[in-house]
This record gives C-alpha cells, structure tokens and sequence, in this order.
C-alpha cells in the first residue's frame, strides 16, 4: 500500500511515528501528483498551524492496482466525513483480485 | 443564592451540546460517522437556541460563560457538518485503465518512482495527511 498526502516530508515523518504506519508515506506539498490525478480540493481544511486552516487537499482516493498496472477499483469520497473504510476496502481487494 | 432561568437554559444547551460531540466523536473514531447527520445537527440547533435564549434571562457570569462556548461552538458545528461536499471532480484513471506514472519524495526524502511498484499488486491511496 502506498499513500500520498499534501504534507511535507517532516510531517509525513511525524505522522508515521505517531501511528505506526508501515506503508509506503509519499509527500505532495505541491499537490503536482494529486493533480495529475485530478484529485485537488482547493479549499480543504486542515488546522495547521504554519499554513492556516484552510488549505488545498486532496480528495480521499483509492486506487486498486493490479498487477499490470490497471486500476481495478476505485473508491472516491464524495463527502470529506467519510472514508474509504477498511471492511470496505478489503472487501473490493479480495473481489477483484480472487 | 437562586438559579436563574437563564443559566438552567444555559446549563441545559451546554449539557446538549457536550453530550452531542461525545456522541459524534464516538462516531468518527469508529469510522461511522453518518453520511446526513440530521440529528445531530438540529441536537446542536436546539442547544444553540437555548443558550441564545439563556442570554435573555439573566444567566449570570456562569450562564453567559456557557452560552459564549455554545453559541460559536454550535454554529461552527453546524457548518462543518453542511457543507462536507467534495468538489465534483472525476479522477483522470477510472477502472479498467493503466495507472499514470508519477514520482514523489518519501517521508525519509527519498525520490520515489511509481514505475518501483511495476509487477504486484497495490492500493494506491491520497489521503488528507495529519491533523
């Protein structure tokens, strides 16, 4: 798994060691791959206290890969109080790759 | 000493209020939160109202002190759970085609390449990052 936030390096850090997170963490503070992706949300808000509390964001997305590089499912939020539960998740990796 | 009307609407209104984000903090730390949270939201309405109406009745030091936390503090409420919609964008991959390729740098500063995760499978996610 490999997630991509608009944090800097140092905050991604931060994060990992305050959760325990063993996956992949990239950093778009630039939100360069995010618009690739088309995935930019412009007023997003997230109180922090260097950049204020309304900032760009990205939309909540997963993408579900495959092996030859297909996207096999995608889960995009449509409200920014949901997200992409882990139930859910599982569920569309173990139906689309059995 | 005598409790003034004021300050029971006002108690009452941050005794809804208080009550109300417990319920609703329960649900966000269980990934539950409910997609219309209409309850939740006219739950704030009223306590709003009360304090607002405790303003009126004499509230007492005590009193005002509740209703200036409730008052701002349900009207953010409210609006941090109206207006949740995301911008109606559509991503620039849907199902069925190729993944774009892309390069980012780690949370070590290392430069990645997604051409790195060639040949498996995997769950690319964007997520808002930390709070």
């Amino acid at each position: 798994m490999v997630a991509i936030s608009p944090d800097t390096p140092e905050e991604t850090a931060g994060m990992r060691k305050k959760f325990g997170f063993g996956m992949t963490l990239l950093t778009d503070p630039d939100l360069a791959v995010t618009d690739l992706y088309n995935l930019r949300h412009e007023k997003g808000m997230a109180p922090t206290p260097s950049r204020g509390i309304i900032r760009p964001l990205a939309i909540p997305t997963t993408f579900l890969v495959d092996a030859g590089g297909i996207v096999r499912w995608v889960d995009k939020a449509e409200d920014y109080r949901v997200r992409s539960e882990a139930g859910r998740v599982l569920e569309a990796v173990s139906a689309a790759l059995a | 000493m005598t409790t003034s009307t004021g300050l029971v609407m006002a108690m009452l209104g941050f005794c809804l209020f208080a009550a109300n984000w417990s319920f609703y903090w329960g649900t966000i730390q269980a990934v539950a939160v409910p997609l219309r949270p209409r309850a939740f939201q006219l739950a704030n309405v009223v306590a709003v109202v009360l304090a607002s109406l405790a303003l009126t009745n004499e509230p007492g030091a005590l009193g005002a002190i509740l209703a200036a936390i409730v008052i701002p503090g349900g009207a953010m409420t409210l609006y941090l759970t109206m207006a949740s919609a995301m911008p109606e964008r559509v991503a620039a991959v849907d199902v069925g085609q190729r993944i774009l390729d892309f390069e980012a740098v780690d949370a070590d500063g290392n430069k990645f390449s997604s051409a790195s995760l060639a040949g498996r499978p995997y769950l690319l996610k964007f997520f808002r990052g930390h709070w």
